[in-house]
């Protein structure tokens, strides 16, 4: 992996060398955001707290650097990692501390801009990445169609009081495309609110398992790596609509190849801010999962209401097919996001998860969240 | 269901494309919000730049530091007259 990075990067300077002209601008910018909260999880069993790093928008860094290679064509860097400690979306009653944390790599990629859109080579979002979260309701820190940011790693558990069921992960994804891997990407430029944006790359998918002894004791962790290509297409539009506000959306599709098959998936979400402050949001994904050899599908419903520093939503979303055939997992939200400055978000989000299953019986999770984001 | 969806989207960007909506640049709120810093100020980030890029705001900053240094010159100037 690192040998082909390092390809990849050298391709890249030799092409911008071979541009000959110097630079004649150079911009680099450095930004960041620091998002902690208090939770709260009740799992109709057993009840505890936690101060995690909110996974809706992860404490991080950015770097930015751009510079003109001659008129009309501009190449830069991202560099963006994040540092999370105690992962909202990894802690469980058995693990509320999930270790020192570590800088994880979100985006490094080199670009090439001009006229006729942009290339974009490195690790970045697939094309599709985020098509099901388009927001405009103002509240995605404290909720989003990506449920399963906070608390995911929470399981259900059966009538006895035994973690038996699957995770909160497991059985209600947004299914959202492919995420972030190494690949070379293509944006067209904007036709009337529109872009096609195509990625054609590689996706190592780590899998780390937190393990805590039942008597106490150190958590273990467990890291297994498999990497696989994936192509994906997407269409984006952002359009204001005049009197009628704002109207956002995209649809994606993605595919990745296993040894047992294809991992496809469709879907796209669309959001509209109403200039009176009314927001509503869909959001819709069917996944064909070749390892499971079943289809999987999401479907995600938000409104709210936004006006000055204050928005408000409720949310409903449901995972059918996902941990297992004939699941479906409902949850419900209420999220409220204050902002008194523009470089701050104070939020609160209330949610249940529920599961069912046929001839089985789980227990709901309840979760309380309470935080604040800092842009520095 | 995944016609209907493809569908129903061709459809609304068709809508979308003919009603001339114009375009904005969608900035997801999961990002690092655009705006001012906490301690970036303004702008919200830490900038560096060189080249033609300078601000006219930044040209101007310079020019007055020039400007005030120059007052500053003449005044120690007749000081020391």
């Amino acid at each position: 992996m690192h040998a082909r990075k390092a390809l990849l990067a050298s391709t890249v300077g030799t092409a911008l060398m071979a541009l000959g002209a110097p630079a004649m601008a150079v911009d680099v910018t450095i930004s960041g955001q620091v998002n902690r909260a208090f939770m709260a999880v009740d799992d109709g069993n057993k009840s505890d707290t936690f101060f995690v790093d909110n996974d809706n928008s992860s404490t991080r860094v950015r770097f930015v650097g751009s510079a003109d290679v001659k008129p009309g064509l501009k190449a830069g860097i991202l560099f963006e990692v994040e540092f999370q400690g105690n992962d909202s979306n990894l802690v469980t009653m058995n693990a509320k501390d999930t270790g020192s944390p570590t800088f994880g790599e979100r985006h490094t990629a080199v670009f090439l801009e001009g006229g006729w859109g942009k290339v974009t080579l490195g690790q970045t979002d697939g094309a599709a990445n985020g098509a099901v979260e388009v927001d405009l309701s103002g509240t995605s820190v404290a909720h989003y169609a990506g449920n399963t940011d906070i608390a995911g790693a929470f399981r259900f558990r059966d009538g006895s009081g035994a973690l038996t069921g699957p995770t909160i992960g497991a059985s209600s994804s947004q299914q959202d495309f492919e995420s972030r891997y190494d690949l070379v990407r293509y944006d067209t430029p904007v036709f009337g609110g529109f872009k096609l944006v195509g990625s054609f790359g590689t996706k190592s998918t780590s899998t780390t398992t937190l393990t805590a002894p039942a008597g106490g004791g150190a958590v273990t962790t467990t890291t297994s790596t498999a990497s696989s290509d994936v192509k994906e297409l997407a269409l984006w539009y952002s359009g204001k609509l005049g009197g009628l506000g704002q109207l956002a959306g995209a649809l994606g599709y993605s595919r990745r190849g296993l040894a047992a098959g294809d991992d496809e998936i469709i879907g796209g979400s669309l959001s509209w801010l109403h200039a009176s402050g009314f927001n509503v949001t869909l959001g819709r994904t069917d996944r064909d999962d070749p390892v499971a050899g079943r289809d999987k599908e999401f479907s995600y419903l938000k409104l709210g209401y936004k006006v000055g520093k204050h928005a408000v939503s409720v949310d409903f979303g449901r995972g059918e097919d996902q941990a297992a055939a004939a699941d479906e997992s409902d949850f419900f939200g209420v999220g409220y996001v204050y902002t008194p400055v523009a470089w701050a978000d104070v939020y609160g989000l209330l949610k249940q998860h529920q599961l069912d299953r046929p001839g089985a019986s789980f227990d709901d999770i309840s979760v309380l969240m309470v935080g604040t984001r800092l842009k520095f | 269901m995944s016609a209907r969806l493809v569908l129903s989207l061709a459809l609304l960007g068709a809508a979308l494309a003919g009603c001339g909506a114009a375009p904005f640049e969608y900035h997801s709120q999961r990002e690092i919000p655009k705006g001012p810093g906490l301690f970036s100020g303004e702008e919200g980030v830490f900038a560096f730049r060189s080249g033609n890029t300078a601000r006219p705001s930044d040209e101007r900053s310079e020019q007055r530091e020039f400007e005030e240094w120059r007052e500053w010159r003449e005044w120690k100037k007749r000081q020391r007259d």
